[in-house]
């Protein structure tokens, strides 16, 4: 299959553009020709032949490239990796335009749609969107975001409609948001795509016991790891306090931080006024190879990023993948997943299905967000006190991860999307204005003497940001 | 816009603009005071000035070493003077001395203007940097971002309750299926249950009264007979129940048979099952019964106030007298029959129908490949399918004049193979890719009309 691939890509920083890269690597393995179309103001493109991709081959271009290639040798289907980060601004323009396949990484896009329009002055045109996303909302609630401010609702309204009825097929990384798409929109197609990640074969003591020698962390000692970027939503504060609080029954335990952190959380002054200087190891930069390794180190891992843009997490997926018991947040769009409740250490009321066996087949351990501290403080407790349940906790992770979450299983799964996604006729969606344009109103405008100073060309030039 | 940023409480727009806003005026605050600093004389300047100074009187007093002349005569005499060799080194020395302490003097100045220029610089900046937090602190007084952070406060707590009860609404929903099913599954056997305990009741009851049935029985059910009841009869009470279709699904399907017996009295129906026409008729007001030879079907009948017997369909009708009967109708029951009885059933009811009567013999579409093996192999007490030309030509060779075949229930559009969509716009695709889709879809069209067509049909005859 030809494939018009739009995606971060390294060097971006972007987690999306390294599991793209891989998965790209293994399409093109397949036997499928794929041309990669990025931002070309943050990836350097190739210089390609004006020929169609060759089979197997994988080409990185600059996304301007993409209208005219199309036109000249259509692809049999472009590929969008959606997510809520301007990373994915560039692919806008090309979604609403050229039908394919969306596989939404996120599933809540309001940040994301607000900072492309609201960032070029296109107030007006985001207010439209808006309303035409949530039509049962009061309009007023898009003025929050006009004048800029910060608040959670803006989850509540995923602003997802111009993805799912541009698309022939939507992917989804998570059952929950594939669930919750064909229940809101059921006259659309969507498909749960695994999101695949994390190593098969890897030889976990080793890479365990050097990274704890290159750190100085005892064999002894429970480590309990938090991986990825450190910010105020992976709750950071909280787990610091949390696991000062419980030192008196883990005296040996270790609090591994992984990623950079954001100034703003002063993270330093924290763990000093918390008197933690010495039990917390910190590694502010890693690569794959020192992340995997980072994890292996870890006894128990945390991934408590809430609120969510509905995404599923790549470390905890590594997490699973590596074995390690692991402790997430409570939420609707991964309530398949058997988790348990550290205050009553069963299942979630009301548990999903009727098999009284499944506690002891839980994979996660799951907070809720309303207790999140006290059931943090329990959660670390019982973990770092009960080696037999992490070991059980861990198998199930690694059980559950070779089900659901290779990359072989992912790219199976891409592959049967892509099929049907190429049967699926393309949609006819009802847009708002600002998303169907007069391809030539902008030419005409430009050629109008009235408008021929800077400041009005550039304006105009905003549309190229939709 | 500023809240693309995931962050929490504490960490809000409002506390970032204030520390915007306390970084600018420190740094002010900072530039103001090196720029006054660098604003005072510098030392360094002040001593080489001095310096230069000190040399240029040394310079002066060697260049005039005899004081200033006066005349002609003593202006000669100063000339030949500055040219004997110790006077001429003399004021070549301070001469040398008093341009190098000026090149130090000037660089030193030129220092301290390069460090006056670069403090106004700074300065200019913090100014700018100043003005902006200021401009950006007026837009966004005390009042709007307590306003803002109360706004945000209260989305994070609205949103925490929200997505708690959002996955507990998505387990609810699991929970409810699995309960649904299971509950599909109790009722299934909860019936076959109940059914085995009423077989095994008239067992018991035959056991103590034999002559009990015959006594009550109905007058008009002959060939039933002093049969033993079949102690396995509850077990396809429940296959029907699981696999046919629930009631109201049975009555929607026979519901277009009605207006053939619009009218009719004395219409029998064979093989009533749980008597799903004979409430029809009942409720249409046309008069009917039901035979079957399973015993729990009679009784299910029975219990809802419809006639039903137990008896053999061809011993039923050989008893009934010629031209006698409104209607003949048997839904899904001819694929149950040997050869030999089936023909001698449909002849027997071209007999006994009265003049115009209608004949209904409905089966599955056996030559439907979903339906052969989706309905017809699934009941194991099928025994012959038939195709429709044959059941037609049976009906025919039994003497009905006026025969037709009806195709029902077909089979769902989303069920049948796809066929290949061209794109619209010419020119896109090659000739061989033409030809192959034709094909493909070609043989898709065949193979639909073949195995994806109607899941029954029937054969409905007037006498």
């Amino acid at each position: 299959m030809r494939l018009a691939w739009f995606s971060p890509w390294p060097p971006q920083r972007s987690g999306i553009a390294g599991r793209s890269a891989e998965l790209v690597q293994r399409l093109a393995a397949r036997g499928h020709a794929i041309d990669v179309f990025v931002d070309a103001s943050r990836v350097r493109p190739a210089t390609a032949s004006l020929a169609p991709p060759d089979a197997g081959g994988v080409r990185v271009l600059s996304a301007h490239d993409f209208v005219w290639r199309q036109a000249r040798h259509p692809y049999d289907l472009p590929v969008y990796q959606i997510g809520n980060s301007h990373l994915h601004r560039f692919i806008w323009p090309y979604l609403f335009r050229y039908p394919g396949l969306a596989v939404l990484h996120d599933a809540r896009l309001h940040h994301a749609r607000a900072e492309a329009l609201l960032s070029a002055d296109r107030a007006d045109d985001y207010r439209a969107e808006f309303a035409w996303s949530h039509p049962d909302a009061p309009p007023d609630a898009a003025e929050l975001a006009v004048h800029r401010v910060e608040s959670s609702l803006f989850y509540h309204w995923p602003m997802l409609r111009g993805v799912i009825e541009s698309a022939r097929l939507v992917g989804a990384h998570s059952r929950g948001v594939a669930a919750m798409i064909a229940r809101d929109w059921p006259d659309r197609p969507v498909e749960y795509i695994a999101l695949g990640e994390g190593r098969a074969d890897y030889d976990i003591d080793t890479a365990r016991r050097h990274f704890r020698a290159l750190h100085g962390i005892a064999e002894a000692a429970l480590v309990v790891g938090v991986h990825g970027g450190l910010t105020a939503d992976k709750r950071v504060t909280d787990i610091l306090r949390a696991f000062a609080s419980q030192r008196a029954w883990i005296p040996h335990a270790r609090l591994l931080l992984v990623g950079g952190a954001d100034p703003w959380l002063e993270l330093d002054a924290e763990i000093a006024a918390l008197g933690l200087a010495s039990a917390v190891c910190r590694v502010p930069s890693a690569d794959d190879e020192v992340f995997d390794q980072s994890i292996a180190a870890s006894d128990v891992t945390l991934n408590l990023r809430w609120p969510t843009a509905l995404e599923t997490s790549g470390p905890w997926v590594r997490s699973l993948a590596l074995g390690r018991p692991t402790v997430v947040i409570d939420v609707a769009h991964h309530a398949h997943v058997p988790a348990l409740d550290p205050r009553t250490w069963r299942r979630h009321e009301p548990v999903a299905d009727l098999d009284p066996g499944a506690d002891a087949r839980a994979v996660t351990v799951a907070l809720d967000i309303r207790d999140l501290n006290h059931s943090l403080r329990l959660a670390m407790r019982r973990l770092g006190t009960d080696a037999a349940l992490r070991h059980r906790l861990g198998a199930e992770a690694r059980a559950w991860w070779e089900r659901e979450h290779t990359v072989e299983r992912m790219t199976l799964d891409y592959e049967r999307a892509m099929a049907r996604a190429v049967a699926e006729p393309s949609p006819a969606p009802s847009w708002p204005a600002h998303l169907r344009p007069d391809p030539s109103a902008h030419a005409r405008d430009l050629l109008d003497p009235q408008s021929w100073d800077a400041a009005a060309i550039g304006a105009r030039l905003g549309f190229l940001g939709t | 816009m500023a809240n693309h940023v995931r962050d929490d409480d504490k960490h809000g727009s409002a506390a970032r603009s204030n520390a915007d806003r306390d970084q600018a005026d420190r740094r002010y605050s900072a530039a103001l005071v090196a720029l006054d600093a660098s604003a005072e004389p510098s030392p360094v300047v002040a001593r080489a000035a001095a310096a230069a100074a000190a040399d240029i009187v040394r310079l002066n007093d060697a260049w005039q070493h005899a004081g200033k002349p006066q005349g002609p005569i003593a202006r000669l005499f100063t000339e030949l003077g500055r040219l004997l060799p110790w006077r001429r080194r003399r004021l070549l020395g301070a001469m040398v001395a008093a341009i190098n302490r000026n090149t130090e003097t000037t660089r030193a100045l030129i220092d301290t203007t390069q460090h006056f220029q670069s403090h106004v610089i700074w300065y200019a900046q913090t100014v700018a940097a100043l003005a902006a937090s200021a401009r950006r602190g007026d837009d966004n007084p005390e009042s709007v971002q307590a306003l803002h952070r109360a706004i945000h406060a209260i989305g994070t707590d609205w949103l925490k309750h929200w997505e708690t009860l959002a996955a507990r609404d998505a387990r609810s929903d699991a929970r409810m299926a699995a309960l649904t099913k299971a509950y599909d599954e109790l009722r299934d056997v909860a019936n076959l249950a109940q059914q085995s305990t009423l077989s095994l009741k008239r067992v018991v009851e035959q056991s103590a009264q034999p002559a009990t049935r015959s006594a009550t029985g109905p007058a008009e059910a002959p060939a039933a007979g002093p049969q033993a009841p079949d102690p396995n009869a509850f077990k396809y009470v429940g296959f029907e129940d699981r696999f046919r279709g629930s009631r109201e699904e049975i009555r929607q399907r026979l519901l277009p048979y009605l207006p053939l017996f619009a009218g009719a009295t004395n219409v029998v129906d064979i093989g009533c099952g749980r008597g799903e026409l004979l409430d029809l008729f009942r409720e249409q007001g046309a008069g009917a019964r039901g035979i079957d030879i399973n015993d729990e079907m009679v009784d299910t009948c029975r219990s809802r106030g419809l006639q039903a017997d137990r008896a053999d369909a061809l011993g039923f009708l050989l008893a009934q007298p010629d031209n006698s009967l409104g209607g003949v109708v048997a839904i899904q029951v001819v694929e149950h029959l040997e050869p030999g009885y089936l023909m001698q059933l449909i002849e027997t009811a071209h007999h006994k129908l009265a003049p115009g009567a209608p004949l209904v013999l409905e089966t599955i579409n056996a030559a439907c490949w979903a339906a052969f093996f989706d309905s017809y192999i699934r009941d194991f007490t099928h025994a012959h399918a038939i195709h429709p030309d044959t059941l037609k030509y049976l009906v025919q060779a039994s003497g009905f004049g006026s025969t037709e075949l009806r195709f029902l229930a077909p089979i769902d559009e989303y069920d049948k193979l796809p066929t290949v969509k061209m794109p619209e716009t010419p020119g896109v695709a090659d000739q061989t890719t033409i030809d192959l889709v034709e094909t493909v879809n070609a043989h898709a069209d065949r193979l639909n009309k073949q195995l994806f067509t109607f899941r029954d049909f029937a054969v409905v005859a007037r006498k």
